[in-house]
């Protein structure tokens, strides 16, 4: 094999090899294609011809309803072709080799759905990517057929990330405005937010990968940030060294003392000549030139490539970006034929019906304290998301570590709930005042809590399905 | 009992004296001593005067005011300086601060701060150049027509810069004025208290009575108000340690006047150890002898141009009641035990006895002028107060004198670098 490179905006490989394969090298091809010992099938898109030649054990399949084992891309950006030759969950889990050459002329979040890329097409070059997704191709025709075949985009998404075996990565791209892309969207729309659902469910866990700055008006990562005046926000600085004049300590910005190529003290009237003896240069400071604002430490601003907005770098947003991985339960969804939640709050409901369940199977008291958050007016979006976040920490904090902690979002606002075994709703209540005031007394935005008590009737009334996906809640 | 025992036998001896001997035997004590206590007399009358001197609600029409705090190393207090500004009845004001080559997180504080909006403008200096300097710079970068030196180890009363600010707002003639300051941790020693007692006298109830005769010479470093105009036209500060007292005689030579604010209360940090504060009045005596008797010797003169009575009385002041008797005391000691042998210890006994009764009357005047009650706990430490500054501070004030005299010792003392140390004058 040639030479690997990885590209830092795919998940992609790119493989080169040379054109031809060396002459001594044949006995070693047909070794390297007796490897393939299955009967792996191709499916050529677009359908117009064939790769030049086959590696020994391949063959093309050309019917529509077949399920080849790889999709062999031979022109250009044709990616967007492979959804008219293959179900949509086929195509997003057969490996996609790309054999036309010209690979990485689109951005990532176009490229994504390609695993391999060859720079040079031929039989030796085929076989060598054949091997290197011989373990795909194994995983692949491993999978149930329901799964292949399901339209549920959870489970297929689930299922392209294990046949792949690595992370749903996200991908550097300044051609959105977002500025991060997740490849596998491609042949998954709405990765994210269905990866997003998975990990409620716990098939998919978050692994950090980065936290961007966002505009405050539109949400775009794309931000020019520098320097500028802590006094009017120009970023017409310039940087002025101080000078100290030892002999009558006058010290004050260069300019002060500049008078054509000599320096004069503007106190003394005394030439400063000899650097450490006349004068020192103790420090610098940022001038605006627009205002005369002076400080050694200039604010940073940004200005929004996108919307144009501007301001300090205290009024901007984040959003963390996360790389998902598949759990064990989600690699056992995935090999298995069991079928996926079907919604999001189903895996909090889930563990509702569970707690509720198990507190009556012991005939305990028990009951459900709710918080539910609602977002006042003005706070922008950072200080609310770092709002919740401290209330999150202090609903933990309030109840016994051992008390089982669930936090949701109905709708758009967060809830959090506490299920309090051996407690009665009465008793829960009445420390209503106490919980509110051990929860809201940190924090330096008052949010709108709405605050309840869920007894047994109530909570068998919600979770026998008199409530929508328990909005009660 | 000994106590009586002791007036009483020199009580006996005294009456038996006659006068002329009696003058003799006292003569330092009623030459260095007693016109102390003058002083404070006269202090109880300024305080009487100033009765009806009470705060008078906010300020009007105040100009844009710029708050200069110049730090070195103050990691542990610039934040509650700044916070306590940030309390007073009067806040419209800018915060100028300047580390001045700190080697701890003071920047970065003064970075928080101002991030927090708490203080307008922070620069940072990489090599130390003292505080002069450091003031120097923050008052070019300060907008401000009113500016306020204060020391960052600092605190205040709620109405200390509406105080401050209140002489210059009202009196236009008024160029700087010095704010009263008081001790903080007056609590931690027996040194610390001695030191609240000194301030009280010599600041809250001495710059008093100094304000009503117009001898107001030292507007301290630590907490005073500066006009503008005033600042620039003398050009700010000078080198040299004692640069308050420098500038203060700069400003009064040039005509401005200055004046006390007894209203305007801040507190600060006093040494607690004996050692570390015979260190500091070392300095400031090298100081004060440096810019008394070496930079304004002149002053001493009557017979020059330009003569200011105020100033030739406050340098003869000093000369008269504070120099000589401090040069002349520790002979005056030793002339007394020699002739009078065991005596001479229960006379000097018998003196601090009757200073006692002075100092408590001076003290009682002092508390009352400052309108502060929590200082009547200073009163079991009194006692201790005369012969302290008698033979503790009056020697270690010789010392200082003798070794600045003859060694010029404040040359090496680090307090500012050496490099402009090079350049004052040493004559």
């Amino acid at each position: 094999m040639g030479y690997l490179m990885s590209r830092s905006n795919s998940a992609a490989r790119t493989i080169a090899f040379p054109s031809r394969p060396p002459a001594c090298t044949k006995a070693l091809v047909r070794t390297r294609h007796d490897e393939l010992s299955d009967d792996i099938t191709l499916l050529c898109v677009p359908n117009k011809s064939e790769c030049a030649s086959i590696p020994n054990g391949a063959r093309y399949v050309y019917a529509r309803g077949e399920t080849p084992d790889v999709v062999v891309l031979t022109e250009a950006n044709s990616t967007g072709l492979i959804a008219n030759y293959l179900q949509p969950s086929v195509a997003a889990i057969v490996p996609v080799v790309d054999v036309s050459g010209e690979h990485g002329c689109g951005s990532a979040g176009t490229y994504g759905c390609v695993d391999l890329c060859l720079e040079a097409t031929n039989s030796f070059a085929l076989t060598e990517a054949l091997l290197i997704l011989k373990p795909m191709i194994d995983r692949v025709r491993a999978l149930p057929q329901s799964v292949i075949m399901s339209t549920d985009p959870k489970r297929v998404l689930l299922a392209r990330l294990a046949v792949r075996g690595r992370d749903m990565e996200p991908a550097r791209d300044p051609s959105v405005r977002e500025t991060i892309v997740y490849p596998d969207a491609t042949a998954v729309p709405d990765a994210r937010a269905l990866a997003e659902e998975l990990v409620c469910l716990g098939l998919l866990e978050r692994q950090f990968f980065d936290k961007l700055i966002t505009c405050p008006c539109c949400d775009s990562a794309r931000l020019s940030v520098r320097e500028c005046c802590s006094a009017c926000h120009s970023t017409d600085l310039t940087e002025e060294p101080v000078i100290h004049h030892l002999r009558c300590s006058t010290q004050a910005p260069e300019p002060d003392f500049r008078h054509g190529t000599m320096l004069i003290c503007p106190k003394c009237r005394l030439y400063l000549e000899h650097f450490s003896v006349d004068y020192d240069q103790p420090g610098s400071v940022m001038l605006c030139r627009k205002c005369g604002y002076i400080s050694t430490d200039p604010a940073v601003g940004f200005t929004c490539l996108d919307c144009q907005a501007e301001g300090g770098t205290d009024e901007t947003g984040t959003s963390v970006v996360w790389r998902y991985r598949l759990t064990e339960a989600g690699l056992a969804r995935v090999k298995c034929d069991a079928s996926m939640p079907a919604r999001v709050s189903d895996h909090a409901l889930d563990r509702l019906k569970t707690f509720v369940s198990r507190e009556e199977a012991a005939e305990r008291p028990f009951c459900v304290f709710a918080s539910r958050l609602t977002q006042p007016a003005g706070v922008d979006r950072r200080l609310w998301e770092q709002t919740c976040a401290l209330f999150g920490r202090l609903f933990q904090e309030v109840f016994t570590p051992e008390t089982e902690i669930i936090d949701a979002v109905v709708g758009a606002t967060p809830v959090f709930l506490a299920l309090l075994a051996e407690d009665c709703k009465a008793e829960v209540e009445r420390a209503i005042p106490d919980i509110r005031m051990d929860l809201e007394r940190h924090l330096s935005v008052r949010p709108r809590v709405n605050y309840a008590v869920f007894g047994p009737d109530e909570l068998t009334r919600i979770l026998g399905g008199q409530c929508q996906e328990g909005s009660t809640l | 009992m000994i106590g009586v025992d002791i007036i009483a036998r020199a009580g006996e001896f005294l009456v038996a004296l006659p006068d002329w001997s009696l003058v003799m035997v006292f003569w330092l004590t009623i030459v260095a001593e007693v016109p102390r206590y003058f002083v404070g007399v006269q202090a109880t009358a300024a305080a009487v005067l100033l009765y009806g001197d009470q705060p008078r609600g906010p300020l009007k029409r105040v100009p844009l005011v710029s708050i200069l705090l110049v730090g070195h190393n103050e990691e542990a207090s610039i934040e509650s300086c700044v916070r306590s500004l940030h309390d007073q009845t009067f806040n419209q004001f800018e915060i100028i601060c300047v580390d001045d080559g700190s080697s701890d997180q003071t920047f970065a504080i003064m970075q928080r701060l101002r991030r927090e909006g708490l203080i307008h403008s922070a620069v940072r200096l990489e090599l130390r150049g003292s505080k002069p300097s450091g003031i120097n710079l923050a008052a070019r970068l300060a907008k401000g027509d009113i500016l306020v030196v204060i020391d960052c180890d600092c605190s205040f009363e709620p109405d200390a810069i509406q105080e401050l600010l209140r002489p210059i707002v009202e009196q236009p003639c008024v160029a700087a004025v010095s704010g009263n300051i008081l001790v903080r941790n007056w609590r931690r020693s027996i040194i610390t208290s001695l030191q609240a007692i000194e301030y009280l006298l010599s600041i809250s109830l001495g710059k008093a009575y100094a304000n009503i005769i117009d001898q107001v010479w030292c507007v301290s470093g630590a907490f005073g108000a500066f006009r503008r105009d005033a600042w620039e036209r003398i050009c700010g500060m000078d080198s040299g340690g004692g640069e308050d007292f420098d500038f203060t005689i700069r400003l009064r030579l040039a005509g401005y006047k200055v004046v006390f604010a007894r209203h305007s209360i801040c507190y600060t940090d006093v040494p607690e150890t004996l050692y570390a504060l015979l260190r500091q009045r070392n300095r400031w005596e090298r100081d004060t002898f440096w810019v008394r008797l070496r930079k304004y010797k002149r002053l001493l003169n009557p017979f020059r141009t330009n003569l200011s009575w105020q100033a030739l009385i406050l340098q003869w002041d000093f000369l008269l009641f504070n120099f000589l008797p401090t040069v002349v005391f520790p002979f005056y000691l030793v002339w007394l035990l020699t002739r009078y042998g065991e005596f001479g210890v229960l006379l000097l006994c018998a003196v601090t006895l009757v200073l006692y009764v002075l100092d408590l009357a001076v003290f009682v005047c002092a508390v009352l002028v400052t309108g502060r009650p929590i200082y009547w706990r200073l009163l079991p430490f009194l006692p201790l107060f005369g012969p302290f500054q008698s033979y503790v501070m009056r020697l270690d004030r010789f010392y200082s004198y003798a070794t600045e005299w003859v060694f010029t010792s404040s040359k090496h003392d680090n307090y500012t670098p050496q490099k402009t140390r090079d350049w004052l004058v040493w004559k």
